[in-house]
């Protein structure tokens, strides 16, 4: 009994575990969206261009949450505002646009000399390297993208599953959609220093999955994303203490193997 | 610089993936297939770690995982009522994953992790180049002589399929090919930033509006350009090889986005503001 509870004698066990069941639930909660939307692509893109952000603001010295989230927020005005220009196929103008961002950051980095432990957190996450501070920044702003997010619930709503008739409705879906792919940024920029640039969009795209080959209903859905992504995110976290590997890297293993199981069932039972 | 038998390689390198991913890209743009890309190349990682771990040729085996990947999610997105994208984000994240917590029970990984990640140029032998230039000379010899059936895929699959194309094997036989492609590029720009070439080069083809034929020549060129003076800037400056050629398409790309505005605004016919109030 005393090995389970080992690893809460220490103070970064407890603040990673604290910090990763709140990214887990506010990145299922902003995730179920993101995935009936089909905006994973944004939601990977976003989290691509803020490496990018991350090297400058780590070589300038400025504060990593007040850089890279400025540098997630011009991203996301980017990508909507080019998202919606027939120039160039949007996935292709995404892609561009995320792609020059982080190799930005790949060619800074190289020559700042030393690919040091500050790039690979940036890169998966580093759980070790949570301050009591960063734990306030991440807690109060995924409070702040959940009240938003609960505050524009009904435009949400309306304009994800009928975008043409919701404008006749006074809803406009521009807008909405601006303000969510922020939230998206938000949500991103706090869950980089857990699971890292290349690792955050599996928390924001599989639990909402999982969660809707559980359920048909959208309110159920909305309530079990974010409990199957804190479920998930605490198991991972607690699961790296004793296998001793990156504790990113085994939440998003934990989320799909959970995913490989429920996915899994359903296709033996052969229900659809 | 080129006195160096490694920036030789290097060089012959970036020609061909330049050319290779400006082939590829131009379907990958077509067909908006730019986060199937990205999905394929970074599940690629998962397939290069087991290949360290268990001692094979990691660019065997992560072409290999790539193909499996890609597959998986073709098949998955067929026969299930999630979205495709969403199922390419579960797909490549659950790899990548893998890949991290594969590279990290080998001791001194990092090193390792990061050149599979963002390339390594010096990691290029006389062997492995041969390798990949007959690797890429089957793929567009592939590409090319499927050129028109995949033309008339892009553009109606349900009239390929009632001319009797095969529709489904053409568009598997893409993804492997993509597939193999990311492999190709890894020592040179890392799985992290291929994707940036297969879409940056295809996208600068369609803003000149040519016919596609022109599309795909521009696309080779560009890539192959990019490659190029990336690699030469990369060597003068003491940048890493990948980002450099990336910026360098890049760079390409927003002059491109300029000159195409610019002539935009010049051919407005100046009939338009006399028809004003």
């Amino acid at each position: 009994m005393n090995t389970l509870l080992e690893p809460f004698a220490y103070e970064f066990f407890r603040n990673g575990m604290i910090a990763s069941v709140i990214v887990g639930a506010v990145c299922g909660y902003v995730g179920v969206y993101v995935v009936l939307r089909r905006m994973s692509y944004i939601g990977h893109g976003l989290a691509h261009a803020l490496f990018g952000g991350a090297v400058l603001s780590t070589i300038v010295g400025v504060n990593f949450f007040i850089g890279a989230g400025v540098w997630a927020l011009v991203s996301a005005v980017l990508i909507h505002l080019i998202s919606h220009r027939r120039l160039v196929g949007a996935d292709a103008a995404i892609g561009v646009v995320t792609t020059s961002s982080f190799a930005l950051g790949v060619a800074v980095v190289s020559t700042y000399r030393r690919f040091t432990l500050d790039f690979e957190a940036a890169l998966f996450g580093n759980l070790l390297g949570i301050t009591p501070t960063d734990l306030w920044v991440i807690a109060l702003t995924s409070a702040a993208v959940a009240f938003v997010m609960i505050v524009i619930r009904h435009e949400l709503l309306f304009s994800t599953f009928d975008p043409e008739v919701a404008p006749v409705y006074g809803i406009s879906t521009g807008r909405t959609e601006l303000i969510f792919i922020l939230l998206l940024a938000v949500t991103v920029v706090a869950s980089t220093r857990i699971l890292g640039v290349t690792l955050v969009s599996a928390a924001v795209v599989i639990p909402p999955v999982i969660g809707r080959y559980l359920t048909q209903r959208f309110q159920t859905l909305l309530l079990i994303t974010p409990v199957i992504g804190a479920v998930c995110a605490a198991t991972g976290m607690y699961l790296s203490y004793f296998i001793d590997i990156s504790s990113g890297a085994m939440i998003v293993l934990t989320f799909a193997l959970v995913f490989f199981l429920v996915g899994g069932r359903r296709w033996l039972r052969g229900t659809r | 610089m080129f006195d160096f038998a490694f920036m030789q390689r290097a060089l012959a390198a970036a020609v061909l993936v330049g050319v290779l991913c400006g082939i590829l890209g131009f379907f990958v743009v077509l067909r908006r297939l730019a986060f199937i890309g990205v999905g394929i190349s970074h599940s690629a990682i998962g397939g290069v770690a087991i290949g360290i771990l268990a001692g094979w040729n990691p660019l065997l085996t992560g072409a290999v995982f790539a193909i499996a990947v890609a597959l998986g999610i073709a098949l998955v997105s067929r026969s299930d009522n999630i979205s495709e994208d969403t199922v390419i984000g579960v797909f490549f994240s659950g790899s990548m994953a893998l890949g991290v917590v594969l590279f990290s029970m080998k001791s001194g990984y990092q090193q390792d992790l990061f050149s599979y990640l963002f390339g390594n140029v010096l990691a290029i032998s006389t062997v492995e180049l041969v390798a990949l230039a007959c690797a890429s000379a089957v793929i567009m010899v592939i590409m090319l002589l499927t050129f028109k059936e995949h033309m008339l895929i892009s553009f109606d699959e349900e009239v390929a399929a009632a001319y009797g194309h095969k529709v489904l094997a053409m568009n598997v036989l893409l993804l492997v090919v993509l597939a193999l492609t990311v492999v190709i590029g890894v020592r040179l720009v890392g799985l992290l930033l291929i994707q940036a070439l297969l879409v940056v080069p295809a996208a600068i083809a369609t803003l000149w509006a040519l016919n596609f034929r022109w599309q795909v020549l521009l696309a080779t060129l560009i890539g192959a350009l990019s490659g190029v003076v990336g690699l030469v800037l990369a060597y003068q400056f003491d940048l890493a090889a990948g980002g450099s050629i990336v910026m360098v398409a890049v760079a390409l790309f927003f002059i491109t986005l300029l000159a195409h505005f610019i002539h935009r605004q010049f051919r407005t016919p100046p009939s338009v503001s006399l028809d004003q109030p």
